[in-house]
């Protein structure tokens, strides 16, 4: 049912938010305990907006647009009267947060109701959620996999749906891995585009927040909803909200596609390379093209993430080693170790990789690649061959989506998926502040049928 | 990874940071990783005058 399908039916009183709250916090109670997605229900607090609702419409009030529409949170976001986890033990003694994170207050605000906050690697910083403290969030799909991270309990929420939507980050891929992974769509819009105020860092330059929903019309309605300027957020930018729901029913008229090659061929399965060929064609793709020095954007990707994570949790670090995520731990110091030049030289690999993908983008509107280079691995791997190298499977989990984020492009990423074959996604990647194209591109593959989100029944 | 084992130890000591010889090693491992990474981008040759960072301004 789509969003403006039960606010009308809120409205015309064949459904009450109070029922709809109800019947998902049982769904989730029978259900969650296999997939592991929840650290945190918040039960009485979607009861209030429930009846808030329901008292609005008995009075004849109108209803805002996101009436009745559930939704949960990455644990890194804030939610008033809740410690804000971000995956960690240690975060579990602090303080709960005196407000709602931008976003999350936005949603609010439109009539969403917050079912609950969600699994997560511990501070971002994995592709997996396997959280050793809060035990691994398991893919709806199979559970004996991974749901992707690090905000796969976001992925996996939305897949089994025990919500019509959640929120999630993106630093490297942590919107896209699990909407690869768990077969739902996802957008990382530009940098700067969404408020991150009330969003527990990760890597300053590089985080993104966004949402992960059943389809691409979701997608639109929920990024128009959370835009806007935040003053509690440096690098969000200073843009009025920009509608593009209105955009979805021109498809992909007049967009000029292609599909990249070379290092997201070569870093993909068979099955990711065929997913990003038939997203293509499907979208009339024109030509397949080769971005420059991708290896060394996503080499710089990695410098930065370790530099400035590490700097951020070096303080905890030195005091509390111990309590730590043991999968973390030490990726975060040998980041907060590294010499400065390498940290300065990859910031002027990013402005000069910046100036040429910009180069790109005047002859292309969307570029289409995979989003993951394999489906779902199982919980616990840590070896994965890839066309014939052995490689660390965690960080290679994101190989395909570094590179974009590292330089704060706007990516959909669109669940593809074969009969008997678990779910992947493709990226649809734009030019900066073209969340519109991106968008317009994944309702086309959505319409066609090309695209494909099958939510997993009780 | 001698010398980057070494590097671990010294610059684990600036920061004054009590870590035990295995962890000192595995994050040795890591930043050995990293090392591989960060040559990539060394060997890379770009203009003097490409910014590492989005120009500082005095007041917003």
């Amino acid at each position: 049912m789509s969003f403006a399908d039960r606010r009308e039916a809120i409205l015309a009183g064949t459904l009450s938010a109070v029922d709809i709250v109800e019947g998902s916090l049982q769904g989730i109670s029978r259900r969650d305990e296999q997939y592991n997605c929840f650290t945190r229900i918040t039960a009485t607090r979607a009861r209030k907006e429930a009846r808030h609702l329901d008292a609005l419409r008995a009075r004849g009030a109108p209803l805002p647009p996101l009436a009745g529409a559930t939704f949960a949170v990455k644990n890194l976001f804030d939610v008033e009267g809740e410690v804000t986890l971000a995956g960690s033990r240690l975060n579990a003694a602090r303080a709960p947060a005196a407000r709602d994170a931008t976003v999350v207050a936005r949603l609010r605000d439109a009539g969403a109701i917050l079912l609950g906050a969600v699994n997560m690697d511990p501070y971002a910083y994995g592709f997996t959620t396997e959280n050793t403290f809060y035990g691994p969030t398991r893919n709806p799909h199979d559970t004996t996999r991974t749901s992707g991270g690090s905000s796969g309990g976001s992925g996996a929420v939305v897949a089994a749906g025990l919500v019509d939507f959640s929120l999630g980050s993106d630093t490297n891929g942590s919107i896209r891995v699990p909407s690869s992974f768990c077969g739902v769509y996802g957008l990382k819009p530009t940098y700067g585009r969404l408020p991150r105020t009330g969003a527990y860092p990760f890597v300053h330059s590089l985080d993104h927040v966004g949402p992960l929903a059943h389809d691409a019309c979701d997608l639109a309605a929920l990024y128009e909803i959370m835009q806007g300027p935040d003053a509690g957020d440096p690098a969000c930018a200073q843009r009025a909200p920009e509608l593009v729901q209105r955009e979805l029913v021109k498809a992909v008229a007049g967009l000029r596609v292609a599909r990249l090659t070379g290092y997201f061929d070569r870093w993909a399965t068979a099955p990711a390379q065929a997913a990003s060929r038939r997203a293509a064609s499907a979208l009339g793709a024109r030509a397949e093209i080769e971005l420059p020095e991708v290896e060394r954007a996503r080499a710089a990707a990695f410098l930065i993430t370790a530099a400035e994570g590490g700097a951020l949790h070096l303080p905890t670090l030195s005091r509390h080693y111990e309590e730590f995520e043991p999968l973390t731990r030490d990726r975060l110091l040998a980041g907060a170790l590294q010499p400065g030049t390498w940290y300065l030289q990859a910031q002027r690999l990013r402005a000069w990789f910046r100036e040429r993908i910009a180069q790109v983008f005047r002859d292309y509107d969307v570029l289409v690649a995979p989003a993951t280079p394999f489906p779902a691995t199982p919980l616990g791997e840590d070896w994965i061959d890839l066309n014939g190298q052995r490689l660390p499977l965690r960080p290679s989990v994101g190989l395909l989506t570094q590179p974009l984020s590292f330089i704060g492009l706007p990516v959909a990423a669109v669940p593809m998926r074969e009969d008997g074959e678990l779910p992947m996604a493709v990226q649809l990647i734009c030019a900066p502040w073209r969340e519109d194209n991106c968008l317009r591109a994944a309702a086309a593959l959505q319409s066609a049928a090309v695209a494909r989100c099958d939510r997993v029944g009780p | 990874m001698n010398d980057i084992k070494s590097y671990v130890v010294q610059a684990a000591a600036l920061q004054e940071l009590a870590l035990d010889t295995a962890a000192l090693e595995r994050i040795a491992t890591v930043l050995t990783r990293n090392a591989e990474m960060a040559r990539l981008l060394a060997g890379f040759e770009m203009d003097e005058s490409q910014e590492p960072a989005a120009v500082f301004r005095a007041a917003v």
